[in-house]
């Protein structure tokens, strides 16, 4: 069998293949081959098995050839280049087949020689099926609605009014026309007022206004209420809690170790804030994808766009994930997710695995994209001293009158702190060595004693120019015998000097040869040890060459050929090239006093000192901004999502549905996000308007024109009114951007002040109203029910909150419990993985994910909240003392109960009911305080009602 | 609009219509029985004929070491302190990779039950057992680190936000008791995920797991939120009388099926404040049991605690319960002392456990299972202990319509990297679905753009396994 293989070996080699060897070939492949690929490959590779599993099959030659999403599976007469027999082999952890259990060894040895003969194959079925499906049509794509410039449809015309109509009142009216609808009546003042305050500030009217709007429903009374009520603080509280939603804000990284943000308050203030002012939502949107890279007029203004770049620092990361690269990959996936849909309504991260199934958004797309993000730095060093936890950029923020250096020095001693941890960890870990005497070397340095010595080497110390307790030398003996072999492990992948230290002489060889195996393979260099080391009198450089983490690096001194001269070997030190100006300028500092004592410290001294700088920068004048990272650069597209099977290199680009021109121009060691937020702003990108129109129609009108808000992709919900939202869109467009303006103009509008009551016939004609023929009745949110109940017992501190979560410690597991908070909720911490039950039970935004529609839910512990806890018995407790305080004669007490909680007095039948329930509850007392008591039991059900959790 | 094929989900618009609310609302806490539905009939109803009825998951948190416990491996033994023949596994810490040292275990290994199954002496008294075990020996899973594994282990996904495996359930079957939650954590971790080891993620809401205690720890008192009356049971009532009459017009002024549904919700309240208490106090265990449990017993009173009261839920008709240790397992030094104190802490409460569950013939329709996040490297980390190891482990399972006595799957000869018949994490989810009635290619939910489902795109039954 041997000597036939090797001679059908030498045939395909020389390509030379006549029909009876080839007919060999194919009995060798019917005999051996074939049946190890039916018993253990059909059943994912096969037609038979309908299964194609990574895009491969294997039941006919052109499966193979064409290979599947990871490219051709062999090479034919190569199996050191064939993926099919390096994954037989189980040789790397990544790539295994068949994955449930290895073949025997004599399957892979047939496997093995069947490739290494060229891989005869006679199974000639056609790639039916097989073939990579189409290719996205984006022309055709750019056609559909979401993804078209802007549009100016016709508004519609011949409608009847008393009152200059708006347009969208127009289109409204259009749609009712031709579907035979009546709209509900206009909602009476009392509703409207209650739900005009919640909608625009999240809060109840007080008696005092009810009773003036009461008195002038007028529309220009209306007009003007809603102009004031736009100008209050608790505008921007509640829409920039709609934004916080849907940008996943939270106060702690959840994932794997929940620390808490001590800086995410400020973009949740900038937030706040910018919705107060109305800034424009481009550069609301810009400031926040590269804030930290734009110009800036005035030190206040660079600070608030750094503050505004928070947002891509916010999300939940897996801090513990030990493959550093593989962090990378999953914060940019998490951030260009989270971009895609809060700013697109596009689900970009269907497309990290394979082109998106349902959406014109290639894998290139992706990963052009994913360029640009990867190319952000967001996490850097260690949280907590321990090598494994990695931490977050942050950046100091200018102050106006330039002072701020203090702080600047703390940030660059933390990231150099952190560095060093990781550094002298590591170090420490793979067994080099840390004490260095007054040089502080910064990489990773083995000693003599580290290296394996082959033949016969003599220990010294006669030189004092040394690294540790000695070196050794040949002693000009045993030329060509004697080797030492240093064996490394390093902690990041990455471009690396190598220097080896060695004392100098004239005596030394002058022509050592070292090896080095690098992750390209095996380098030889020479080196002079007659010439003294040039890095403080003891390093030299040999040569910068690339290692991969973790992997074993080597570098080997040898004698072979260096004359009757002495070999001297003493250590070798491997640097990361981007360490090396760090260490230089340490060099440099080494007889300045009290300078770089960092570098002296060991790791315990180093991770207290960690810990300090930590705490004295959580109150700082410091923003959880990132930068551009310093290896900023296109990114491989990863087959099937694998961050280590990497593709070709994809140049970074936008969207192509949404971009057709040339790539961007981006300068090296930029990250190109400057481009994509000129790009996404751009006035033909027309999906940006339509989402951030459709949102605020979703938020004052119960659904979105576009149901599911943050989807405009094929399985999202549609479009129920298409032109109406052009017409936003583009108005939006030409208004700047004004947020609030926008809002204004959908609350002035006859269709926002409908009734939420219909008729019977409207409500079977359309139960969901998608066309908006009266408004939705909505329960109050998680924040609107905590924040009344304080309002209304005032005990609500108008205040706005801080730095709120910074007293909770380290990380956010503690218990959320905010029954003692007076803030107002939207300032109080987000923890993710430990929500405060009662928002949580309430439906708050799950801080993982955009949440432009929160769910909502009905669940019996929202009863059992409100019928017992401690928070809404003691405000019901206090809100009986008032009405009794209040009350000038009997009865007054439940008038004012009834017009406070829930803005409307009571009923002749309610009000005896009323004083009914209050009566027994205080025991039939007439004593004050038995009274109070009686009305807290009041106030409760009150609370507790469905009529005070809905909003008409 | 035309109607689309997965309109149970929520992209479809809110009618609020009394049905259709009661469908949103996800079978929440209650809605399925007073919606007229028959008990236990759920979302997406099963597959196929079940096995088993409920799931205990005896979560053994930081990762237990499989050739200290139930994976034998005299080679590793016999090699003790010798250089691994082959690479470490990737992104180990350096303290183990950089000696690369075979460490033995320090445990004895013997055969144990007619089957003559390997434990070793950590679990005597599960070794009890050994004809009810069935130990996967060949598990695998993704993340080297706890975060991502242990969310592995609980969503499927070491970096995604996902639903845990018992918002799956809860989700695909609804519940059997309306009374109760369908998905209940005991003395869940607050770290390595927290939450979001037992939250629906995208899945309504009402699929999250009530839980009960905190961080492995289950105080004597432990009970459900806002359970317990603020007032007097007569002023309760009269203020509840008020409150549903108050309910009640306001419904007759809308007509609105959403307040309607928030009114049911609150009598599914009022009911849950009589029913609940009663299957979280133990008092009425007898001695004997509370000793079968290790209950009274220093060591092990808490997990014994854990695990009665997941009997009591189990019986009560609770689908997935959630039994976690804390983060105890994870022993990179001191391997010798820390897995003692560990084992020594649940040996007998499971014990306890399979035998109570056996008497009252609940254990042929209860999967218990048990293993942690990873298993534990047979190389030495440091001086005497071992790194994290998803590249092989075991975990086993016992009841629910699995084989007794067996061992499934191999490690290599040092126990470091599964070899034969691999059972990867996402195998063990589709497994545990399918003893549940479940093919986890069809339960799915769309959320962001497209389907989703417990085992992604990965996913094969173990049949070899069934009973």
């Amino acid at each position: 069998m041997r000597c036939f293989l090797q001679v059908v070996a030498l045939i395909w080699v020389a390509g030379y293949v006549s029909i009876s060897e080839a007919k060999e070939g194919f009995a060798f492949f019917e005999e051996k081959v074939r049946p190890i690929l039916v018993t253990h490959c059909y059943e994912c590779h096969s037609e038979e098995a309908g299964k194609r599993k990574g895009g491969l099959w294997l039941d006919r030659k052109d499966g193979w050839v064409h290979g599947g999403d990871a490219g051709p599976s062999l090479v034919p007469g190569d199996p050191g280049e064939s993926l099919l027999v390096e994954s037989i082999r189980y040789s790397d952890t990544d790539l295994q087949m068949p994955p449930k259990s290895r073949l025997s060894s004599e399957d892979v040895q047939i496997l093995e020689k069947w490739v290494a003969v060229g891989a005869p194959d006679p199974r000639d079925e056609a790639l039916v099926g097989a073939v990579r499906k189409e290719p996205i049509d984006f022309e055709k794509a750019r056609t559909k609605w979401a993804y078209r410039s802007h549009q100016e449809p016709i508004v519609p015309t011949g409608f009847q009014s008393n009152e200059v109509l708006d347009p969208l009142d127009l289109f409204l009216l259009s749609d009712w026309k031709k579907s035979g609808f009546s709209p509900s009546e206009a909602e009476g003042p009392l509703a409207l007022i209650r739900r005009v305050h919640y909608d625009l500030t999240g809060l109840p009217p007080t008696v005092e206004e009810i009773e003036a709007f009461s008195r002038d429903p007028s529309r220009r009374h209306y007009t003007a209420l809603v102009d004031e009520l736009l100008s209050r603080p608790g505008f921007g509280e509640k829409w920039g809690r709609h934004w916080l939603d849907v940008v996943r804000y939270a106060d702690s990284n959840g994932g794997d170790r929940n620390f808490t943000f001590y800086q995410a308050w400020r973009y949740r203030n900038w937030v706040i804030d910018a919705f107060n002012r109305d800034t424009s939502y481009y550069d609301f949107i810009r400031n926040q994808l590269a804030g930290d890279l734009l110009s800036a007029d005035s030190p206040e203004e660079e600070r608030q766009q750094i503050i505004a770049a928070t947002f891509l620092s916010l999300g939940p990361k897996m801090l513990t994930e030990r493959d550093k690269e593989k962090l990378w990959m999953d914060t940019a996936d998490e951030q260009l997710d989270t971009f895609g849909r809060a700013f697109l309504g596009l689900t970009i991260g269907c497309a990290r695995c394979h082109d998106h199934k349902f959406d014109p958004i290639s894998q290139e797309d992706y990963y052009a994209m994913a360029g640009i993000f990867r190319s952000t730095e967001v996490v850097t060093g260690t949280r907590n001293g321990c090598v494994n936890v990695a931490s977050w950029i942050e950046r100091p923020l200018p102050i106006a009158n330039g002072d701020g250096k203090e702080t600047r020095e703390m940030v660059e001693r933390l990231e150099l702190a952190m560095r060093l941890t990781v550094e002298k960890s590591f170090m420490k870990k793979a067994g080099g060595k840390v004490a260095l005497g007054d040089l502080p070397l910064a990489g990773v340095i083995y000693d003599d004693a580290d290296a394996e010595l082959v033949g016969e080497w003599k220990p010294s110390t006669i030189s004092t120019n040394r690294f540790g307790a000695g070196y050794v030398h040949d002693d000009q003996k045993r030329k060509g015998k004697n080797e030492a072999i240093f064996r490394g492990s390093l902690p990041e992948s990455g471009e690396y000097e190598v220097r080896v230290a060695y004392s100098s002489g004239q005596n030394r060889a002058s022509n050592v040869p070292i090896c080095i195996t690098a992750e390209d393979g095996m380098h030889e260099v020479l080196l002079d040890e007659t010439k003294p080391p040039s890095i403080g009198g003891l390093f030299e450089p040999i040569g910068r060459f690339t290692f991969e983490k973790g992997a074993d690096c080597q570098v080997t001194i040898r004698s072979e050929g260096t004359g009757a001269r002495y070999v001297i070997v003493d250590a070798v030190q491997f640097i990361a090239v981007s360490d090396i100006k760090r260490e230089s300028m340490a060099l440099a500092a080494i007889n300045e006093e009290g300078l770089a004592p960092l570098h002296r410290m060991n790791e315990g001294e180093l991770k207290k000192e960690l810990n300090r700088l930590i705490e004295a920068l959580k109150d700082a004048e410091v923003a959880m901004a990132p930068r551009d990272a310093r290896d900023a650069d296109d990114c491989h597209l990863r087959v099937r999502g694998d961050v280590s099977q990497k593709g070709a290199k994809i140049p970074r680009n936008f969207l192509q549905v949404l971009h057709e021109g040339a790539p961007p121009e981006i300068e090296d060691g930029a990250s190109g996000r400057v481009q994509l937020a000129d790009w996404i702003v751009s006035k033909d990108n027309a999906l940006l308007d339509r989402v951030i129109v459709n949102r605020i129609w979703h938020h004052l009108f119960g659904r979105g024109i576009v149901a599911s808000v943050d989807n405009f992709g094929r399985l999202g919900s549609g479009v129920t009114h298409p032109e109406l939202l052009e017409h936003l869109a583009a108005s939006f467009r030409e208004s700047g951007g004004s947020m609030k303006g926008m809002i204004r103009r959908l609350v002035l509008s006859e269709a926002y002040q409908l009734s939420s009551n219909a008729s019977p016939e409207m409500m079977s004609l359309d139960p969901a109203n998608a066309h908006f023929a009266r408004q939705n009745r909505r329960r109050l949110s998680a924040e609107e029910i905590r924040d009344s109940i304080l309002f209304l017992a005032a005990e609500l501190d108008r205040e706005p909150g801080m730095a709120t979560a910074n007293r909770f410690g380290v990380d956010l597991d503690k218990p959320m419990l905010f029954a003692t908070e007076k803030k107002r909720t939207v300032y109080l911490p987000v923890a993710r993985n430990n929500p405060a039950t009662e928002l949580a039970i309430f439906d708050a935004a799950n801080p993982d994910l955009v949440s432009g529609r929160r769910s909502q839910t009905t669940v019996p512990t929202q009863a059992l909240y409100l019928l017992n806890s401690d928070f809404l018995h003691a405000r019901a407790a206090a809100l009986g003392k008032m009405a009794i305080s209040k009350a000038e004669k009997p009865g007054d007490e439940i008038q004012w109960l009834y017009l406070t909680l829930l803005g409307r007095a009571p009923n002749p039948v309610e009000s005896r009911r009323a004083m009914g329930l209050v009566a027994d509850l205080s025991g039939g007392s007439e004593e004050k305080e038995d009274l109070a008591a009686g009305c807290g039991h009041l106030a409760h059900v009150l609370l507790a009602s469905t009529e005070f959790l809905y909003l008409d | 609009m035309k109607p689309r094929d997965f309109s149970c989900h929520r992209y479809d618009p809110p009618t609020w219509s009394r049905r259709k609310l009661l469908e949103s609302a996800g079978a929440g806490f209650g809605s399925l029985a007073l919606s007229g539905l028959a008990h236990g009939e759920g979302h997406t109803g099963f597959h196929h004929l079940p096995r088993a009825k409920r799931v205990i998951f005896l979560f053994m948190h930081g990762g237990p070491s499989q050739v200290d416990t139930f994976d034998y491996k005299p080679e590793l033994q016999k090699r003790d302190g010798e250089k691994l023949p082959y690479a470490p596994a990737k992104n180990l810490d350096p303290s183990a990779t950089s000696q690369a040292k075979l460490l033995g275990s320090p445990w004895s290994f013997s055969q144990h039950g007619e089957s003559g199954l390997w434990v070793s002496e950590l679990f005597p008294e599960v070794a009890k057992h050994a004809d009810d075990l069935c130990v996967v020996r060949s598990m695998q899973s993704k993340g080297q680190s706890h975060g991502q594994a242990v969310c592995m282990l609980h969503t499927g996904t070491d970096n995604f936000v996902r639903p845990s495996m018992g918002s799956w359930v809860s989700y695909g079957l609804g519940r059997e008791n309306s009374d109760l939650p369908g998905f209940v954590s005991i003395s869940p971790s607050a770290t390595h995920g927290g939450p979001r080891n037992y939250g629906p993620a995208f899945l309504p809401a009402a699929h999250q797991a009530t839980t009960i205690g905190r961080n492995g720890k289950l105080a004597k008192d432990a009970n459900f939120s806002f359970l317990s009356a603020k007032s007097a049971p007569d002023i309760q009532s009269r203020k509840l009388a008020m409150l549903r009459e108050m309910n009640r017009e306001h419904l007759a002024r809308t007509g609105n099926g959403e307040v309607e549904g928030m009114i049911e919700s609150m009598e599914m309240a009022f009911r849950m404040q009589a029913s609940a208490p009663p299957v979280i106090t133990i008092d009425d265990e007898s001695h004997a049991t509370r000793e079968m449990y290790g209950i009274g017993t220093d060591e092990t009173d808490n997990f014994g605690r854990q695990c009665l009261l997941a009997r009591r839920f189990a019986e009560s008709g609770v689908r997935y319960l959630q039994v976690s240790t804390p983060n105890v397992w994870d022993q990179h030094g001191g391997l010798k002392k820390g897995h003692e104190k560990n084992a020594l802490a649940v040996d007998k409460p499971i014990s306890g456990l399979l035998t109570d569950l056996k008497q009252r013939g609940m254990l042929e329709d209860t999967l218990v299972v048990w293993g942690g996040e990873f298993g534990r490297t047979p190389i030495v980390q440091g001086a005497n202990g071992r790194d994290h190891n998803p590249q092989g482990f075991c975990m086993w399972l016992a009841g629910g319509g699995v084989k007794g006595g067996v061992a499934h799957g191999e490690t290599d000869e040092f126990g470091y990297y599964a070899v034969k018949d691999k059972v990867h994490m996402h195998d063990l989810h589709a497994t545990i679905l399918h003893l549940l009635g479940i093919d986890h290619l069809k339960l799915t939910y769309q959320y962001a753009g497209r389907d989703f489902r417990l085992t992604d795109v990965y996913g094969d039954v173990v049949k070899e396994i069934f009973a």
